[in-house]
């Protein structure tokens, strides 16, 4: 089909379906109240949920810096800096004072299950 | 895509609830008569009209990229269903088209012909394409097919109805 004959019949066909009746206005406002109605609570749930994030985020933000200024800690500047160590000397064995205690004494008898 | 679109996008990026007024303004009485159309009564247009936009409305935002494509998906979705339901519960013949003369005798055959000589889908392609003036792309969204076949299918059924049409002429 050349392309003339396309547009030719594409205009028919556009022409046949427009002859359509149209809808009743009445109808078509009635629907759009609902339409219209149905799109406002979805765009306040919208907003409400994005309120909802940027409170959340904000609070967030708000808890960590809270937490990163640590309010109930003793500011760093009152605490001793660690003495240096001389020159030479060896570390400190690591948390060692003394032998180790005993193991506690095994049980001189089996586990007691069952007596009359 | 379609102006309109950009109408949808704006109410889901910004709330303006004028600019989905506004595509519904343009967008439903086209939708009504495409309805009409496809095989539906005034009334059951107007149901299936409404619970399109309404079910627009719900998922539109998710992905707004073709929102008149979704449309009028959704509304051929609820088409395809009520018919269906219809078909099962109730079997009643068509009232008879009253007599036409004229430009409407020439209007009503093409449009029997396009409901005779085409199946569902392409009925769906060819008026979405030819009348209403969607691209294939949009045509394929609002589908689920792949747009080379839209536009393979455009193309032959409109062949099919021109040799209908000569026939019909001759």
């Amino acid at each position: 089909m050349s392309l003339a004959e396309e547009k030719a019949l594409a205009a028919r066909l556009e022409a046949a379906f427009e002859a359509l009746p149209e809808p009743d206005p009445a109808r078509l406002a009635a629907i759009e109240a609902r339409v219209a109605a149905a799109a406002h609570r979805r765009a306040a749930a919208r907003r409400a949920a994005w309120w909802l994030a940027a409170a959340l985020a904000a609070g967030a933000a708000a808890a960590a810096g809270w937490w990163a200024a640590r309010p109930w800690s003793p500011p760093a500047a009152s605490e001793a800096p660690a003495a240096p160590r001389p020159a030479g000397v060896a570390p400190e064995a690591p948390d060692r004072q003394g032998p180790a205690a005993p193991a506690p004494p095994a049980p001189d008898h089996g586990p007691i299950i069952y007596r009359r | 895509m379609a102006a309109t679109d950009a109408l949808v996008r704006r109410w889901c990026r910004e709330g303006d609830e004028q600019a989905f007024t506004a595509f519904y303004r343009a967008e439903a009485p086209r939708l009504w008569k495409l309805l009409l159309a496809r095989g539906a009564g005034p009334e059951e247009a107007y149901d299936l009209l409404a619970e399109a936009f309404l079910r627009l409305v719900r998922t539109v935002c998710r992905d707004p990229t073709a929102p008149r494509a979704l449309l009028y998906r959704i509304a051929l979705n609820l088409l395809v269903d009520h018919q269906r339901r219809q078909a099962t519960a109730r079997r009643l013949a068509p009232d008879p088209p009253e007599p036409a003369v004229g430009d409407a005798a020439e209007h009503e055959a093409l449009r029997r012909l396009v409901r005779e000589r085409l199946g569902p889908d392409e009925q769906n392609i060819v008026l979405m394409r030819y009348w209403i003036g969607m691209t294939h792309r949009e045509i394929a969204t609002a589908l689920g097919l792949p747009e080379g076949t839209v536009r393979r299918r455009a193309a032959e059924a409109l062949a099919r109805l021109r040799a209908a049409w000569r026939e019909g002429d001759g």
